[in-house]
């Protein structure tokens, strides 16, 4: 957002931005650059997701105009609409937003180290490491808190080793990918053979973690996944320059000056957070970091890495996903992984078999 | 920054004492394999050194030693008298740019915006555009000869052309030392002399330069220092008039030839090239 008190410098024999961007002078020596289709992209996709929003929080067995879910938001409105939108409709759109935004941020990150557009967390194995380790832990424990930390557990597990088995190649190249498919496999199993071998009750209380659901998540994970995706998009910030160059080739990126065993570990750790968490609230729903990220490029004309419209759009996606999931067949509710699957599914046999000059697998 | 002289090995002469880049007792290994074991070797400064060797001979590994993308399994590389790896990536990177072999840029980047990550040494999160990183995108643009072509997509390109921009790539760098990496192997005759002529005006606003170098003849006519490698070793080192010889070509190449002065320039020409086992 650029601030009043910052100003936009464009002198002509003085330093000018270079093309397509903004300067902003924060005091003498302090210049940032901003790209002038990233502040327009953003912006158009928060003016998208608040629609979606204020869609979401009005639609139901129970409509409330968009008129009151503005005032109820605002603080006004009468005692049911308050008790619906805000008790009710509120933290699930939470849960949308946030899992939608992590996922797909946690997607752009691994699709650009690993330089491969199907290198999602999804398909690393992270979801279903982290659906496994969910699962043992409401199968064996039956509490409600524990089964959040194993599926952050699960995820750093999976990735960790995905990471160990590619060995020297790291995070490039189809092995990383295929041992990550691997450990995906072997999680999904593990996840079915626990389910089989417990009683009816058990199997049910541990289902929505196998399907991605957002109904009835417990507020502290969703609260903590908000709190992990603001502190994990500060760090891409931060961080933004080192990873604008992860898609050049090693020895290029050595030469500019730049760690890419940092930048690479960094990102991993990013992926990992956002991702367990987000599987902690809402069970897999892993192919939001394939359409997401996907969406984010072409809106940004397949240029730099957007990581800040990947996060937009995932939540869109997850946004728009959840509210088609409890409408369309009301009363009955499709769970959002089962309706992001539905979507994502043909998508991710679009992209493979749509082969263009200028994105390469 | 004042350059260091470093202690050469008796049996290498020497055409200048100067040096910024060097290495002492290197060895460098892929995996359990030694490519290159205990060599010492010494960039002579503001002139352009051509590697030059046979296939496998080491001189890519050499290179990609000296820019620290290779860690050495013993020894050190010097840069300004100083252990390469002990100083910190970006205050290197101000010093050494490298033009490897393996080139991969992101989708979509223009001429001009390959160029600006030639500025990321000088850049950090609270500067990341001022006045010296426009002047030497601009220097960079002129001297690469690309300003009509800045706002090209890198993807839609000539190969020489491409090799050019990443060449302005690291000349916007604004660098003392430049290494490249065979910039010329995939380039027609034309692309190839454009991209010496630049390297041999860029030595002349007095950088160093060193390439590994696969044609001989080009190898001589635009460097000033030849070092020819054969087995992780170097044979022999020094003006191209002093090193290139018959024997020299048989040895590394098992190449029987003659060497004939260009009527022009006078750097050696090969004729008469005929394969021969050694």
């Amino acid at each position: 957002m650029i601030n009043q008190s910052l100003s936009i410098t464009h002198p002509a024999d003085t330093v000018s931005a270079p093309s397509g961007h903004y300067l902003l002078s924060l005091g003498r020596h302090m210049t940032i650059l901003i790209e002038k289709h990233a502040i327009i992209r953003n912006i158009g996709l928060l003016i998208l997701l608040s629609c979606a929003c204020i869609a979401t929080l009005a639609i139901g067995t129970m409509p409330i105009s968009p008129k009151n879910v503005i005032a109820v938001l605002l603080g006004h409105g009468d005692a049911m609409s308050q008790f619906i939108v805000q008790d009710l409709r509120l933290p699930r759109l939470l849960a949308a937003l946030f899992t939608g935004a992590a996922f797909s941020l946690a997607g752009c990150l691994m699709q650009t180290m690993a330089r491969n557009r199907l290198a999602t967390p999804g398909i690393i194995g992270i979801d279903n490491a982290a659906m496994a380790f969910a699962v043992s832990s409401v199968v064996g424990m039956g509490i409600s808190l524990a089964p959040s930390v194993m599926a952050l557990a699960g995820a750093a597990t999976a990735t960790a080793l995905a990471f160990g088995l590619a060995g020297g190649s790291g995070t490039r190249g189809y092995r990383f990918i295929v041992a990550g498919i691997g450990i995906g496999a072997i999680a999904g199993a593990v996840t079915q053979l626990l389910l089989s071998q417990v009683s009816i009750d058990v199997a049910n209380s541990a289902y929505p973690w196998t399907v991605g659901s957002l109904s009835a998540r417990d507020p502290f994970m969703v609260n903590l996944l908000g709190a992990g995706i603001a502190l994990c998009l500060i760090a891409c910030l931060l961080f933004s320059t080192q990873f604008a160059l992860m898609p050049f080739s090693d020895p290029v990126i050595t030469g500019l000056g730049a760690n890419i065993k940092h930048i690479r570990i960094l990102a991993l750790i990013l992926c990992v957070t956002l991702t367990g968490l987000a599987v902690a609230v809402a069970g897999p729903v892993g192919l939001v970091a394939l359409v997401g990220p996907e969406i984010a490029r072409v809106l940004a004309r397949y240029r730099g890495i957007p990581l800040v419209s990947s996060a937009l759009t995932g939540a869109l996606v997850m946004t728009l996903a959840d509210l088609f999931g409890r409408t369309v067949l009301s009363p009955i509710e499709l769970p959002v992984g089962i309706v992001t699957a539905v979507v994502g599914g043909p998508y991710l046999i679009w992209i493979l078999v749509r082969r263009t000059s200028r994105t390469s697998l | 920054m004042t350059a260091t002289s470093l202690k050469h090995p008796k049996h290498i002469h020497e055409t200048t004492s100067l040096t910024r880049l060097g290495a002492e007792q290197l060895t460098l290994k892929h995996g359990k394999t030694s490519i290159i074991e205990n060599l010492n070797v010494s960039l002579p400064e503001g002139k352009v050194t051509a590697i030059v060797g046979p296939n496998g001979c080491g001189k890519s590994t050499l290179l990609n030693g000296l820019s620290r993308v290779h860690s050495p399994s013993a020894g050190v590389v010097l840069l300004d008298g100083k252990d390469i790896h002990a100083l910190p990536s970006k205050e290197v990177a101000r010093r050494l740019a490298l033009l490897p072999q393996d080139t991969l840029a992101p989708d979509g980047i223009t001429i001009e915006e390959l160029i600006r990550f030639g500025r990321h040494p000088h850049q950090s999160l609270l500067k990341q555009w001022a006045m010296d990183d426009q002047q030497a995108i601009n220097y960079a643009l002129n001297a690469a000869d690309l300003e009509g072509l800045k706002d090209r997509l890198l993807d839609t390109l000539s190969g020489g052309q491409r090799q050019r921009a990443w060449i302005a790539m690291s000349i916007a760098q604004e660098t003392p030392l430049l290494l490249l990496d065979e910039p010329t192997s995939a380039l027609d005759l034309g692309h190839q002399i454009e991209v010496f002529e630049l390297i041999r005006h860029l030595s002349r606003q007095g950088k160093t330069l060193a390439m590994v170098v696969h044609d001989l003849p080009s190898a001589c006519r635009y460097s000033d220092h030849i070092i020819a490698m054969k087995k992780g070793e170097i044979i022999t080192q020094g003006s191209p008039k002093e090193v290139m010889t018959k024997e020299l070509v048989r040895e590394l190449y098992g190449v029987e030839c003659d060497l004939i002065p260009d009527p022009m320039t006078g750097s050696p020409i090969l004729i008469n090239m005929k394969r021969v086992r050694n």
